[in-house]
């Protein structure tokens, strides 16, 4: 190997490791969002929600949202704020605070519940994920995206002077990793999938 | 190396300052059409570009992809609709005034499509629903959303 072809050498690998290194939360980051936003269908990623049924005495028939709300929260025991009182029918009220939300039937005194929480971790990950944080944020993901793209590429030049049988095995590696997506692309592209 | 790391430091500074409480294009709210006015005669709207406001009273849970609007009219709403992941309405919205700019739609649902779509709504509210109460087709009116303002 010439000198130049040395020092060209040794600056892949000074910064394969250093980017390496910046790049290990931002990963750990899209990779633990990533899956779970791939299961969305068997959970929600972003908030746990309890629903609970109650029933609270009856008021009046001419008893204000007002007095409503107040005995909603005395009767259920919410401390929060309220946000909202919304009528979707004579019958029925649906009663708004942050964090907890109460679907009232006027006439039965049957409440619905719902409490969420949005979940510690997995909540403001997935939003970055999402980009939901702002233009600033698209452009450290694509800095990002831009270094995954030279760590791939110089990851194949990672090391020198391998054995012919490691080398055979990096080479499949290399291999499987472009068909497998391959096959998906020709599958899709036949109209293979649902695409839901 | 130092300047890279400086210059994620600062985005990620920059990025945690930006509070997301406009979506895509934004919304005037001072240029709102009443949702009744709408909903009293859809026909004039149907493809109109315009601003709608009311509480937030449903979202979609898991995607975020739309949400109904109460109207300023007593037991009525209007569906806004996002494509998926183009804005993501947060759940916490719910009970919040917004303000949402869109074009109206009319979708033409079949009898059958109609039980189906109810039944859905039905399930997602934990309601029970009787499919026999459908007679007919019907049509439903939503805002396809470029842009909102959750207050």
């Amino acid at each position: 190997m010439s000198e130049l072809g040395k020092k060209i050498y040794r600056l892949n690998r000074t910064l394969h490791r250093d980017f390496g290194h910046l790049l290990v939360g931002l990963t750990l980051l899209f990779a633990i969002s990533g899956i779970a936003l791939n299961h969305l269908h068997d959970f929600n990623p972003n908030y746990k929600i309890t629903h609970v049924q109650k029933r609270v005495d009856q008021l009046a028939p001419s008893a204000s949202d007002e007095q409503w709300v107040q005995h909603i929260k005395q009767s259920l025991v919410i401390t929060e704020k309220l946000r909202h009182v919304h009528s979707p029918s004579p019958s029925e009220r649906i009663i708004f605070f942050p964090n907890t939300r109460v679907e009232l039937n006027i006439k039965s005194g049957v409440a619905n519940l719902e409490q969420v929480v949005k979940r510690p971790l997995l909540f403001p990950l997935n939003q970055l994920h999402l980009n939901r944080a702002g233009i600033y944020w698209v452009y450290l993901s694509d800095i990002y995206a831009v270094l995954l793209i030279f760590l791939a590429i110089s990851g194949l030049f990672m090391a020198r002077g391998l054995r012919q049988k490691v080398k055979r095995r990096g080479h499949l590696m290399l291999l499987a990793g472009i068909i497998i997506p391959l096959i998906y692309w020709i599958y899709l592209s036949g109209g293979g999938a649902s695409g839901s | 190396m130092k300047l890279l790391i400086l210059i994620f430091t600062l985005l990620i500074t920059s990025t945690l300052s930006a509070a997301p409480s406009s979506f895509g294009i934004g919304a005037n709210c001072d240029q709102a059409t009443p949702i009744s006015k709408i909903l009293k005669s859809p026909d004039q709207y149907i493809g109109q570009r315009m601003v709608v406001t009311g509480h937030v009273i449903k979202v979609c849970a898991k995607r975020g992809c739309w949400m109904t609007l109460a109207s300023d009219q007593k037991y009525q709403d209007l569906r806004i609709k996002v494509k998926d992941g183009v804005m993501v309405f947060p759940l916490t919205a719910r009970g919040k005034k917004a303000c949402v700019q869109g074009d109206l739609e009319e979708i033409n649902l079949s009898e059958k499509h109609a039980k189906k779509y109810l039944a859905h709504q039905a399930k997602e509210q934990k309601k029970d629903f009787d499919s026999s109460s459908v007679k007919g087709p019907m049509t439903i009116y939503q805002l396809r959303a470029k842009g909102a303002v959750i207050q």
